[in-house]
């Protein structure tokens, strides 16, 4: 199992503070000096509090880019020019933002819970930051490699769901709870077709290691299992409370859902929440399906995953510029109906393949993806056929609406 | 790099883990609100999870959030919201003194339950000895157990729980 010890950045800070052997032999740097090793564990708690710090802040400014992009592109979607006052092109304009909300009233209403209402924010931002944690952003570059990654990543994304219903509930709001009670119904759901997805990539990589993952991907698992990665995506939409699924804060609906009554830093809490998940989510695909920071050796590992990354962040905001907005019982219909049955036989087709062809070859893989691709047109076309729009009766006339009694 | 003091800073996390678990506990209990009960419950699963990566059991740990606190927590804040007077429902009932005889009985079988196990501490464990590896990789591990050692019991756990679930369609489900 690789640590974080492994981590070439780690090895490079560590050794530039402590001077040991291991630094001078193995990594051809002879350490500075400034700790002697018998107290190598401070050098290894700055060194590991530095990271952490290089992590958050760079995921806080990877927010505040998001912001920026996010709003420019879904501009030009909507063939609109976006913020373009501040700075070139408008790149100030999250900064601006960040300080008004900072001074804004921080208001609570009377019939709030306190401790609830306070809490909230803090657990949707939280777990968001403990999945940077396990996300190898280039060739030996990660926190920490967990033999359970994948597990650990479906685990803390689930955790949101009760951050949201603390926060409908806690501020003491119908529209809130409404909002709580809808992302809870949403959540759930959502996560099983998510997880399913997931299995498949792990039964063909054979581990849960997020590392392990991206090394066994000869063929990226998007190619290769493109049923899995539709439903992935779907899902992961859908958990990021992103159009088209953002039913919990339909702002034509409930105001803005869970957080119609929080103002100032909480709301921005529950912003950054958002948007550091959506990053996150898009790293976690990217090492799922995309093949991590694997790509021809033109450029570093590392840049790779940044395009990579970059692009699939792309592919939310064009989701949330294009797809207009489900129904409630639409949407839980596509969990259950839709998603869950498709991932079923993702992994029942994976399973078969696997049998066939324990240890494939090149040539093999390819064969897998072709029956993989032909297994994803006539399942989508059969699930289309079932849940897609009622065509209009023969005689031309539209179907009767029944008010049910 | 080997870190001989880090045995010690374990040590510093356990403890605040445990006095964290213990404290949460005892308010899961002693609050008088039903939802912040199930909240706090959350919290103190989440700390009992850290608990079990301290003791490297990755897999076990993971589970404990994904299942304790992602699914069954909602799902007790969700029905707590039910409960007609939620901010005063928690509040003790008249047999606060008979649970003392329950609570004894159980703290006695606990005791009893440590005090038999032949636990291994930083005095009596072996660091010569290479650790087993089929407990270091223990995902594995547990889906072979699962499959070939208990598949009947396996098994029938699936079926109980798919007959629980068809049993609550049956009940939902509207007459003609």
């Amino acid at each position: 199992m690789n640590t974080v010890l492994d981590s070439v950045v780690f090895k490079f800070i560590y050794c530039m503070l402590v001077s040991s052997d291991e630094c001078a032999n193995s990594f051809k740097i002879i350490g500075s000096g400034f700790i002697s090793e018998k107290y190598a564990i401070i050098g290894f708690l700055i060194t590991a509090f530095f990271l952490i710090f290089i992590i958050v802040n760079g995921a806080l400014v990877g927010v505040l880019a998001l912001i920026w992009g996010e709003r420019r592109l879904v501009g030009r979607f909507q063939a609109r020019l976006g913020p373009n006052r501040w700075g070139p092109w408008g790149i100030f304009t999250p900064v601006a933002d960040a300080i008004k909300v900072m001074f804004k009233e921080d208001i609570s209403p009377t019939l709030s819970d306190k401790f609830v209402f306070i809490l909230a924010p803090i657990l949707m931002v939280v777990p968001v930051l403990m999945i940077f944690a396990v996300i190898p952003f280039g060739e030996a570059t990660f926190l920490t490699d967990l033999n359970v990654g994948v597990l650990f990543v479906l685990a803390i994304t689930s955790t949101n769901t009760l951050s949201v219903l603390m926060a409908g509930w806690g501020s003491g709001n119908r529209y809130g709870i409404i909002g709580g009670l809808r992302a809870v119904a949403m959540l759930l759901s959502y996560e099983i077709p998510m997880a399913l997805a997931a299995v498949g990539v792990i039964l063909m990589a054979g581990s849960l290691s997020i590392i392990q993952v991206i090394e066994s991907q000869v063929i990226p698992y998007a190619i290769f299992q493109p049923l899995g990665f539709l439903t992935f995506l779907i899902a992961s939409t859908a958990e990021l409370n992103r159009s088209p699924f953002d039913i919990t804060e339909a702002e034509s609906e409930l105001i803005a859902g869970y957080m119609t009554e929080y103002s100032s830093m909480k709301f921005g809490l529950f912003y950054l929440g958002e948007f550091m998940a959506t990053i996150a989510s898009s790293a976690i695909i990217v090492c799922l399906f995309l093949g991590g920071w694997k790509g021809p050796e033109i450029l570093p590992s590392h840049f790779w995953f940044m395009i990579k990354w970059i692009l699939m962040i792309c592919v939310f905001i064009w989701f949330r510029a294009t797809f207009p907005r489900l129904r409630v019982d639409q949407i839980m219909e596509l969990a259950w109906k839709g998603l869950f049955e498709l991932t079923l036989i993702n992994i029942l087709s994976i399973a078969i393949l696997m049998l066939i062809w324990p240890d494939p070859s090149i040539t093999e893989l390819w064969i897998m993806t072709g029956i993989k691709w032909i297994v994803f047109f006539v399942s989508l076309w059969i699930f289309g056929k079932l849940l897609g729009p009622k065509p209009l009766q023969k005689n031309g006339v539209a179907r009767k609406i029944v008010l049910q009694k | 790099m080997v870190f001989a003091d880090l045995p010690t800073l374990v040590d510093i996390v356990f403890w605040i883990i445990a006095l964290f678990t213990v404290c949460g506990s005892v308010a899961i209990i002693s609050v008088n609100n039903v939802f912040k009960s199930a909240v706090l419950l959350a919290l103190t699963m989440v700390s009992v999870a850290i608990l079990y990566f301290l003791l490297s059991a990755d897999f076990i740990g993971v589970i404990q959030i994904l299942v304790y606190v992602g699914a069954v927590s909602v799902l007790i804040a969700f029905a707590v919201m039910l409960v007609k007077d939620v901010p005063r429902s928690n509040s003790a009932n008249n047999l606060i003194n008979l649970s003392i005889i329950p609570s004894t009985i159980f703290l006695v079988i606990i005791a009893f339950a440590i005090g038999a196990e032949n636990w291994i501490t930083k005095t009596t464990i072996n660091y010569e000895e290479p650790l087993n590896e089929i407990v270091v990789s223990n995902v594995s591990w547990i889906g072979e157990l699962l499959i070939r050692e208990y598949f009947i019991s396996f098994q029938i756990a699936g079926l109980i729980l798919l007959a629980a679930l068809i049993g609550a369609l049956a009940l939902l489900r509207r007459e003609g």
